[in-house]
């Protein structure tokens, strides 16, 4: 079954022509005639975007099996798409003078999304890797781009050898799967186990499955693993973290479901234990950590790894209604991820701690208005997308029987309160100091702003058509 | 049996030139001896049919870092080594550590024999590695092949971008 189908591949191609365009007019023109390179980079992830709606809901194999583009695929590489819209809208105006190098900037960036794509599609565990490897490897590139910032530098180093060895844990864990199945390929997994094996799990297996989980749980920043995380999220350009936080979150969560749901489902039930506790540590560690932080993106950083550990409660409940929503969660997600990323943004990272902040709510009313709706959404309050999206994760744990589980998460929900109001109360109870003022060349950032602001109250209001989308997508489980 | 004493001359030659990689006096010497050591081990692999890795052998460890060892010796102009006394107490650790390793390729290999015996492991007979993998390469592992194309094309861009020096 060959099936060489260039047109299934055709997004991917689309991004990585217009990262070499970008590469090569970076390397012929000034600094200075550089502005509009967000404008192209956008118009390659719209045109991907436009060539995807076109093959959505088709299910294709194709690369003699190293590939298969379903209605998850299809859903998430929406979601990748439209996250490097949102990033390129808000870079230009943050990035401008600050970074020399914006033809490489913006083709990292299309070509980490363009990994994300692949790994989405991924059929088999060299596929998975190597999109798994294009996409971080442009990240921790992008991540230490303020190359005259201490902070990025580090964040990058840090970012780039723990990425590294966890890279090297997967890759120990797919050989010992190898080993023990004789085969890589997904669509093998079943005939193998039961015909290699004789239906039988040696320890081998089950080991490779656990390095393979921990490589996983890595890219995730599930608690055993979190430790870069506040480090490199603080550290890493913002319009670069919020790329990370949005983005790197769906991609490991697709590579989780992908691999877990689709690949290795023969094991997937004797991971649910394990997955249900880190979930659960995961959490609570996260708003604890969050509680105390008085640096805005160190605390949304932390916030990262409590929503983790929400959404792993989706993985744990593994049934249809919470696989689809962790697909609406994610989507919620990036949306106020990237939105609350867009107003520090606009400071221009004058914002960053929350003292500097102060009174900044009255004194410019629509980035007040804004934050205040992404922070809502980020504790859960309705009518936001962040609160649809805690709903349909605690209702499919509730329909998995998982009852403690959501108590903890709602419990765990009602601390994180304190550290994202607090924001707010220091944008609107506190006098105005100066300390932030946005940047002059702001109009991408605000189209930005009201995009994902858009999404997040229409996901809060009307999610119901969406969320039945996403769980006609999730055919993995009946 | 040709092979086979083709087999013991190639290691064996192998073994006396590694001796004489860590014996010489003269670094360059050293280098020398352990491009010899490269070379016969390709000749080992050669006889195992395994021609793909026997040329990559050459091409990488020879062509490619032997060379760099040599570069670097000539640049850094490094004189003789002193005569040292054959046994001195830090040597000991090294002695530990190749014997490790003597000890577990050893049990590698019986693994592998008694692998080979029972009929678990199978050396394909009659075809060649090099069209083997090609074949492979561009039917069943293409589109991983292309991919790691663009993987190895951010590692460049990196290189570049954050090795380049920049003026504040």
């Amino acid at each position: 079954m060959a099936n060489i189908d260039l047109l299934t591949i055709t997004p991917d191609i689309i991004l990585i022509v217009f990262a070499f365009a970008l590469l090569l007019a970076g390397a012929f023109s000034k600094v200075e005639r550089q502005a509009n390179f967000n404008m192209l980079a956008m118009l390659g992830f719209g045109l991907a975007f436009l060539v995807n709606l076109f093959l959505f809901g088709a299910k294709k194999y194709g690369y003699y099996n190293m590939f298969f583009f379903d209605e998850v695929a299809g859903l998430f590489r929406f979601v990748f798409y439209g996250i490097g819209i949102l990033v390129a809208l808000i870079s230009e105006p943050y990035i401008c003078g600050k970074i020399k190098h914006k033809g490489e900037y913006y083709a990292l960036i299309l070509i980490s999304v363009a990994g994300m794509s692949f790994l989405a599609t991924a059929y088999d565990l060299i596929m998975l890797v190597l999109g798994l490897e294009a996409m971080s490897l442009s990240i921790y590139i992008l991540a230490g781009m303020f190359k005259h910032d201490e902070k990025s530098v580090e964040a990058s180093m840090k970012y780039f050898l723990l990425g590294a060895f966890s890279t090297a844990i997967l890759m120990l864990g797919i050989a010992f799967v190898y080993g023990a199945l004789g085969t890589t390929n997904f669509g093998e997994v079943v005939t193998a186990y039961q015909k290699n094996l004789g239906g039988h799990k040696p320890e081998l297996l089950i080991a490779g499955v656990v390095l393979v989980l921990a490589g996983v749980l890595f890219k995730i920043a599930a608690v055993p693993f979190h430790m870069w995380t506040p480090d490199v999220y603080e550290g890493a350009p913002s319009s670069v973290t919020a790329f990370m936080i949005s983005g790197v979150k769906a991609a490991s969560f697709v590579m989780l479901i992908r691999v877990f749901v689709l690949g290795l489902k023969v094991v997937v039930f004797d991971l649910v234990t394990t997955v249900m506790v880190i979930s659960a540590v995961t959490m609570t560690l996260g708003n604890v950590c969050a509680l105390v932080q008085k640096n805005v993106k160190r605390m949304l950083a932390y916030s990262s790894i409590a929503h983790a550990g929400y959404i792993l409660v989706g993985f744990v409940a593994l049934n249809k209604t919470s696989l689809a929503a962790i697909v609406f969660y994610l989507i919620a997600y990036a949306l106020m991820n990237i939105g609350a990323f867009a107003v520090l943004v606009l400071f221009d990272d004058r914002g960053n701690y929350l003292e500097s902040l102060s009174g900044s709510g009255f004194k410019y009313p629509f980035l007040g208005l804004m934050m205040t709706i992404f922070m809502f959404s980020m504790v859960g309050l309705p009518p936001t997308g962040g609160f649809m999206g805690k709903f349909y994760i605690f209702k499919g744990a509730l329909e998995a029987g998982y009852v403690w589980l959501v108590i903890i998460a709602v419990l765990n929900s009602a601390v994180s309160a304190y550290f994202y109001l607090r924001v707010l109360v220091y944008m609107f109870f506190e006098d105005f100091k100066g300390a932030v003022a946005p940047s002059v060349n702001s109009t991408p950032t605000t189209v930005a702003l009201v995009l994902t602001s858009i999404g997040v109250l229409y996901l809060g209001i009307f999610p119901q058509a969406f969320f039945e989308l996403t769980q006609r997508c999730m055919t993995y489980l009946p | 049996m040709m092979p086979v004493y083709l087999a013991y001359l190639f290691s064996g030659l192998a073994v006396i030139l590694a001796l004489s990689t860590i014996l010489q006096k003269n670094p360059v010497y050293s280098a020398a001896s352990l491009i010899g050591v490269m070379i016969m081990l390709a000749c080992d692999y050669v006889l195992l049919g395994a021609d793909f890795i026997a040329a990559i052998q050459i091409i990488v460890y020879v062509g490619a870092i032997m060379v760099l060892f040599v570069f670097v010796i000539m640049l850094l102009n490094i004189e003789q080594a002193k005569r040292e006394k054959l046994f001195i107490p830090r040597r000991v650790v090294g002695v530990l550590l190749g014997l490790a390793i003597f000890l577990k390729l050893s049990i590698v290999g019986y693994t592998a024999k008694v692998m080979l015996s029972k009929g678990y492991l199978k050396i394909p007979k009659g075809a060649d590695s090099t069209t083997a993998i090609g074949k492979y390469l561009f039917s069943n592992y293409l589109l991983p092949f292309e991919v790691a194309s663009i993987v190895l094309l951010v590692g460049l861009i990196g290189a570049v971008v954050l090795g380049r020096r920049e003026a504040k």
